[in-house]
């Protein structure tokens, strides 16, 4: 079998695992999600999710990778060659989630160089039309509008810097991610410390924390438990199974797994207080109720916590330290998936690292250019979504029936309990054969109906069906003719 | 804030902190063992 790249080190490696696993979702999502599903009372079902299907799930993808020596859609292969195409399913969402994921980042470049002068500065208001200005955001999906430029150039910088991190593999994914994975963790600490020291974060605490029991009675606040646990850790991407690949056979699985698992969800936890206690600073300074100033998602990250921020002393300062932490918390994310992708693409025809990563990440940088225009925001709200709840949570199912179902859960137990740190036990079997499937096929069903009732965000049929199951529809095709289409003597040798 | 918050907090600040550390410690351990017993070689022969 031909030469296969390896971590310096297992730290190496745990590293790589934890920093892609911790992104964006862990600051600007975990701390909504919880807020809006019962407080501190979200966190039973949190940590249900993340034991019931979390864990499960990858030790799963870990163990695939592993054992089989191969991204994803060569592990799967393995298992039975057209599963192959699930592998190929999760490559292709991997690949469409880092070309708007790249946008987020190139946002956040702006950001940091926008902090020094601060011009979002006199309320929400104002930060919410500097933010429409920056995008250049249109009144909808079919007005494109025209390229803002300091994104495009965010967005090229950020390309750079993933080319940069994985076109030597990972050896040097290895060196980065010690300190790509503290800094963001220090950082938040930091803006934590100086959170805490302001007036209403107890306040902006205690709506984090203060649990509403009566919300573990709803269906929803489950579901969202699920969701969160799950793409949080980075599973359904083919991430993990290719980081995991590039172990020797013999190292740790299990316990590696649930130290990338805890790690993950405990800093989306320490995250909660970070935001909370500047949230509730923000909601004093203006004297509303802190339900008033909560949003999730880029609002959070663009619009509340800039404008928060420009009311503290030392204001340029503390906001270029947020807009470094949101860029670290991105980069691990982003070039794991990339990673992810160049794996799959160097296993099927043998190509050289560089050759492949120098060819995704132009073709990303050139699909990426959509998501710069005005309309942009708009179809990245719309793939984003489909992609979470559609194509992650749909991979994250056949995982479980091809190797819960055709390969056996008892086999590759077997191997993990010998080659890692602590056994694990038929419990694992039960979840991957029943509950996580059962699980997450819930979650899609769930979602379909909700996709039925409500269009989302209330966007044209047309754009829902161009940018969401139309995008799905085209990762299936594609993941279908590359199973089809013979691979190189490296795929072949491996299957 | 109230009790009930705190109560809730500060469990599940033990279950993912105290998981977290308390697998490192095995990794750690573990890494030891077999440094360890890298170290001591092979068995002499004779």
């Amino acid at each position: 079998m031909p030469h296969r790249d390896r971590w310096a080190s297992r730290p190496a490696f745990i590293m790589a695992a934890i920093g892609s696993a911790i992104g964006l979702g862990n600051l600007w999502r975990f701390p909504m999600v919880a807020y809006e599903n019962g407080g501190g009372a979200f966190l039973i079902p949190y940590i249900v999710a993340l034991i019931t299907a979390g864990i499960p799930l990858i030790i799963l993808e870990y163990a695939l990778g592993q054992h089989f020596q191969g991204s994803s859609p060569g592990a799967l292969g393995r298992v039975k060659k057209p599963f192959a195409m699930i592998g190929w399913w999760a490559l292709g969402v991997g690949a469409t989630i880092s070309f708007y994921y790249a946008v987020i980042m190139g946002w956040s470049w702006d950001y940091l160089v926008f902090s020094w002068t601060q011009p979002w500065a006199g309320g929400p208001d104002n930060a919410a039309a500097f933010f429409a200005h920056v995008l250049k955001r249109t009144s909808g999906p079919g007005e494109f509008g025209g390229i803002s430029w300091p994104v495009l150039i965010g967005l090229a910088v950020t390309w750079a810097w993933i080319y940069w991190i994985i076109k030597k593999g990972v050896l040097r994914v290895g060196k980065v991610v010690m300190l790509t994975v503290p800094l963001p963790v220090l950082l938040t600490l930091l803006i934590l410390i100086r959170g805490l020291t302001l007036p209403g974060a107890v306040e902006g605490l205690r709506w984090y924390l203060t649990p509403d029991f009566s919300a573990l009675m709803s269906g929803k606040t489950w579901l969202q438990a699920y969701a969160q646990v799950f793409f949080s850790l980075s599973l359904g991407f083919g991430i993990l199974t290719a980081y995991a690949s590039y172990l020797p056979k013999r190292s740790d699985i299990s316990n590696n797994a649930f130290i990338t698992s805890f790690a993950d969800a405990g800093f989306a936890y320490f995250a909660g207080f970070s935001v909370f206690s500047v949230l509730g600073y923000l909601a004093q300074a203006q004297g509303v109720p802190v339900c008033d100033v909560c949003e999730g998602g880029p609002s959070l990250a663009f619009v509340v916590y800039p404008t928060a921020i420009s009311l503290m002393p030392g204001a340029p300062l503390i906001a270029a330290g947020f807009f470094l932490t949101l860029l670290t918390l991105g980069i691990d994310s982003a070039f794991s998936i990339v990673e992810g992708v160049v794996a799959g693409l160097r296993d099927k025809w043998n190509i050289s690292q560089n050759a492949a990563a120098t060819g995704f990440c132009i073709f990303g940088f050139l699909v990426g250019i959509l998501f710069t225009t005005g309309a942009g925001l708009y179809w990245l709200d719309i793939v984003d979504h489909w992609m979470n709840n559609y194509g992650l949570v749909v991979i994250g199912l056949l995982e479980c029936i091809a190797i819960g179902w055709f390969y056996g859960t008892k086999k590759l137990r077997e191997y993990i309990n010998e080659v890692s740190d602590f056994k694990i036990g038929w419990w694992w079997d039960l979840f991957i054969k029943w509950i996580t499937p059962l699980a997450l096929g819930w979650a899609l069903v769930a979602n379909v109906v909700e996709e039925i009732r409500v269009p989302y965000e209330g966007y044209p049929t047309w754009a829902l069906l161009a940018g969401g199951w139309g995008v799905v529809a085209l990762i299936i095709v594609v993941a279908a003719i590359l199973t089809a289409i013979p691979g190189a003597v490296r795929e072949r040798e491996e299957m | 804030m109230s009790l009930s918050a705190w109560i809730t907090s500060i469990a599940v600040g033990i279950i993912l902190y105290g998981g977290f550390a308390w697998c490192v410690a095995i990794a750690v351990r573990k890494g030891r063992e077999e440094h360890d017993h890298a170290g001591q070689g092979p068995s002499d022969p004779q």
